[in-house]
């Protein structure tokens, strides 16, 4: 909203005695009005977007987050926005507990694939729809050498790579740079917080975590290679 | 520049003319007051507050004096420091415990003087207003249009269709 970087001043007087007044001086508050901003309501004061994705963000719940965008154009500018949309992902994990065991972010980052590979050029709220679900999802192995330390990611012939780059394009390499980097930055079975960072999660992950219980799952510790509907993601 | 200072209390005035004494420390929850008394030092003058009113900045500072000892959450833009809880704690729901026009009016002015805390309370129970309402709901609780069309309604209600069944 304000940026509230400017500095007041302490002008010096000379006061009528000599002596050496100041008189406080901020630019801001002197000049600043309120800006302009969209009322909710005639009867609620106007509330910035800023402040409105604020408050979305603190939602908890990603149906709660879906069903807001529904109510005007303004909230759903407001969910749509990607810088939103990214901060309800990241207050959801810092109220929720992410997954932590090394198995837990491996499957993780598989579903992850899985979804940005339906997702991709699809530019809707949720970009994930039924019927885009792939038919035949890929494969994707990643192996966890005896809780060594090195998690490659193996997928299973080059066909299959190529298809990933295909469709995953971009996130292709930076699904590899974040294996490469969890490989090099954990001692398992621990995840540091930082890789859960580098997996750019959006409102689709988590609202699709959140119904699927997964995290239900997950702290039971029991893990992975969990044949879904739509194939099995070995890990 | 800074030299800290040992004024007990700083004067704040609203934008109708009201001016309140604080005490020093309790002010200084206030980041935009905090960072103004650190680069002016010692500040006689009462210190504009050029968007809040009386009864709003009453409230305001009735906050800070009960959060007072609260610790002050590190100044690191990661939104780390609202850990862990979703929940309100009970003082805060009851002051929070307003009509809507005044909630709005403590969110902005929480905004305006960079107090963290207390616009992550207000935004938090606005929130717990908004949950498990359906979009008629909301528009009935905020008084807002519904200026969709039925067309645009029903696209968007097909995009999040995957979401509801659980």
């Amino acid at each position: 909203m304000y940026i509230l970087k400017m500095h007041a001043t302490l002008e010096r007087n000379k006061g009528p005695t000599g002596a050496a007044t100041y008189t406080y001086r901020s630019p801001l508050l002197e000049t600043m009005e309120p800006a302009p901003c969209p009322a909710l309501s005639p009867q609620t004061p106007y509330i910035p977007n800023e402040i409105l994705q604020e408050i979305l963000v603190r939602l908890d719940n990603p149906h709660d987050y879906l069903t807001a965008s529904l109510v005007s154009h303004r909230f759903r500018d407001c969910t749509v926005d990607s810088h939103t949309r990214r901060k309800f992902v990241k207050v959801w994990f810092s109220t929720h507990p992410p997954p932590t065991a090394a198995s837990d972010i491996l499957e993780y980052t598989a579903r992850y694939v899985r979804y940005h590979y339906a997702q991709k050029s699809i530019t809707c709220l949720t970009k994930y729809r039924r019927s885009l679900r792939p038919a035949n999802p890929l494969e994707l192995t990643v192996n966890v050498e005896g809780h060594g330390t090195t998690w490659p990611m193996v997928l299973l012939n080059t066909l299959q790579e190529l298809n990933f780059r295909y469709w995953l394009g971009r996130d292709f390499a930076q699904l590899k740079s974040v294996m490469k980097r969890m490989s090099e930055t954990t001692s398992l079975p621990e995840v540091p917080g930082p890789v859960m960072e580098l997996l750019h999660l959006d409102i689709e992950d988590v609202a699709t975590l959140y119904s699927d219980t997964f995290f239900t799952d997950s702290m039971k510790k029991t893990s992975v290679a969990r044949p879904t509907e739509y194939g099995v993601w070995t890990l | 520049m800074a030299t800290p200072s040992t004024q007990a209390t700083v004067k704040l005035q609203s934008n109708d003319n009201v001016v309140i004494e604080v005490e020093r420390a309790i002010a200084e929850r206030s980041v935009l007051i905090k960072n103004m008394l650190e680069d002016c030092g010692e500040v006689t003058d009462a210190i504009p507050i050029s968007n809040v009113n009386e009864s709003i900045l009453r409230k305001v500072i009735e906050w800070c004096e009960h959060h007072k000892n609260d610790p002050v959450a590190a100044e690191n833009e990661n939104d780390d420091s609202r850990k862990k809880t979703t929940d309100i704690d009970e003082w805060d729901q009851k002051f929070m415990n307003v009509d809507q026009e005044m909630l709005f009016e403590i969110i902005l002015a929480a905004n305006f003087l960079d107090i963290k805390p207390l616009l992550d309370t207000g935004c938090k129970t606005v929130a717990n207003m908004i949950k498990g309402k359906s979009p008629e709901e909301i528009r009935k609780l905020f008084n807002i249009q519904n200026d969709f069309t039925p067309e645009e309604e029903e696209q968007i209600r097909r995009e999040n269709e995957w979401a509801e069944d659980r």
